[in-house]
């Protein structure tokens, strides 16, 4: 006999150390609703960044997020530069790449690793964590910083690589690719722990991830091959080929498989922008009056498309700046997901789409 | 031929006017004005019919005749394309959901901060603002930029200074 309940979990539960409130209808032990309840947190950066001027938006927009904290400067100093018709040299287009991929990894790692933690194979979390530690002390290193690395300016970066720092860079990812190849991946495609506590789990179909909007490597892990770099390039992106890592069955393993072999392409994305980098300037200079207009621009931050709508009035001061973050589509697809599952797979399916409640709630 | 130009034909048999503005990196952006909210979910349906993906809905603070700007942007294999249109306060604009199912939160965002009406919705529960606050709450209450602004200016100061006077 089974009996019906709705479980409250959350707002702050240890699966998801950032608030957000699950109402879970289960018949017995099978999930049969999810309802979701956020704003715990909502900071209004949306409209505190009319009431601020460009520059120091740039800061305060990557403090968003910590973990993808600089794709929101990146993505907005893109607007900016679209309104004013500023051109970034192509020097200062691989640097800001090198930031986006150096940040991929750090984040796809940490998703993964909680993966492991989850389940409770947690030499395997500890064992990923000290790997991505490889990509911490290279932003540590290079930028001075270890999460938020304040990369950007409109125009283009405020860092350079010396020959010094190009060849630490290239060294740590000799270290990490090993790792990454010969350690943590085989163990994720093989371990009979992981599979059998992630393969078939938290489901999503191809046409449902194209109903709900899904981005990045949640909606790839469900055979949906959309990446921005690839669709709509930014920086020097068009000009680089890269492996666009999708998988077919749509549960949290190929979520994560699809992060971890994006770390990989993100590695050779990184030798391939220091092989092309030419000797030149990394901004644009000083900026010219920022004009009347309004421009869209996105990039692929680590968990998908992230979008800026910028108006601008002809002051330095945004009359809008609009802010789509990829996890805000995602959360919905768990009521998808999470149809049919157990109760003990909650914590699984919710981490697999790799949620930020500070992006979401903005 | 650039993906913005190959879509202009089949985009020009929905809308009359289309333009394109440049983008970041040079990639163009595609836009469209509109009357206003009617129709929007036929077109929206049209959008979907030739693949679109519901990217974001935008809501802009109310312009000087009480309109409130919105723009709902959509992609299209990697180009970008805006519908722009107002909406006044007797206006409502039709719920997009049945087609977009991540319209859900977008229009309930745009809902309860911008104060705008959508029908056609099977429930308008808040997404981030408790019941209890008024629509375009970010306008009406004191903004935190003016609370945070004391710290660097004398005004805090002046006022305490004052008050220290009268004691």
């Amino acid at each position: 006999m089974t009996r019906t309940f709705d479980i409250p979990i959350g707002p702050l539960h240890v699966a998801l150390e950032e608030p957000m409130y699950f109402k879970v209808s289960v018949d017995g032990e099978t999930i049969t609703g999810l309802e979701l309840f956020a704003g715990h947190v909502h900071r209004g950066i949306e409209y505190l960044t009319s009431k601020r001027n460009i520059y120091q938006n740039l800061v305060l927009l990557e403090h968003v997020c910590s973990l993808c904290s600089n794709s929101h400067p990146e993505t907005f100093a893109m607007a900016i530069e679209a309104i004013a018709g500023i051109t970034v040299p192509p020097r200062a287009h691989y640097l800001r790449m090198v930031t986006d991929e150096i940040k991929r990894i750090a984040s796809n790692m940490f998703n993964v690793a909680i993966l492991a933690h989850l389940i409770g194979f947690d030499s395997m979390f500890m064992h990923v964590m000290q790997a991505r530690e490889i990509m911490q002390d290279t932003k540590e290193t290079i930028f001075g910083n270890r999460m938020d690395i304040a990369a950007h300016i409109i125009g283009g970066v405020r860092y350079d690589l010396t020959a010094e720092s190009t060849a630490f860079l290239l060294g740590q990812l000799d270290r990490l690719e090993p790792i990454l190849r010969e350690e943590i991946i085989p163990v994720y495609a093989k371990n009979r722990t992981i599979l059998s506590r992630t393969r078939g789990i938290g489901v999503i179909t191809r046409e449902e991830c194209v109903d709900y909007g899904l981005a990045g490597p949640t909606a790839r892990g469900s055979g949906v091959a959309y990446d921005v770099r690839s669709a709509a390039p930014y920086a020097a992106y068009g000009a680089i080929d890269f492996q666009l890592e999708s998988m077919p069955d749509g549960d949290v393993w190929s979520r994560a498989m699809v992060r971890l072999h994006e770390a990989v392409a993100s590695i050779g994305i990184l030798r391939e922008c220091v092989r092309r980098m030419t000797p030149g300037p990394v901004s644009a200079g000083p900026l010219p009056h920022i004009p009347a207009g309004e421009a869209i621009a996105r990039t692929e931050a680590p968990r998908g498309e992230l979008l800026y709508y910028v108006k601008m009035v002809g002051t330095d001061v945004p009359d809008r700046v609009r802010c789509r973050v990829p996890s805000y589509m995602n959360w919905e697809a768990l009521t998808v997901m999470m149809r049919g599952a157990r109760i003990s797979d909650i914590p699984l399916i919710v981490n697999s789409i790799d949620p930020c409640v500070s992006c979401t709630e903005r | 031929m650039t993906k913005p130009a190959a879509l202009l034909p089949k985009l020009r048999t929905l809308f009359e006017a289309i333009t394109s503005k440049p983008g970041p990196n040079g990639r163009d952006t595609l836009w469209v004005d509109l009357p206003g909210p009617t129709g929007l979910a036929a077109l929206a349906r049209a959008l979907k019919e030739i693949g679109a993906r519901l990217s974001v809905i935008t809501a802009f603070g109310r312009d000087t005749a009480d309109a409130s700007p919105l723009a709902y942007t959509f992609d299209l294999d990697g180009v970008t394309l805006t519908l722009k249109f107002r909406v006044f306060p007797n206006e409502a604009v039709e719920t997009i959901v049945p087609l977009f199912r991540n319209a859900d939160w977008l229009e309930r965002e745009v809902m309860e901060l911008f104060d705008v009406r959508v029908f056609g919705r099977p429930h308008n529960r808040r997404l981030f603002l408790d019941e209890s606050v008024d629509g375009q709450v970010m306008d009406r209450l004191i903004p935190l930029s003016v609370l945070s602004n004391s710290a660097s200016t004398t005004m805090l100061f002046e006022r305490i200074a004052e008050t220290g006077m009268k004691e």
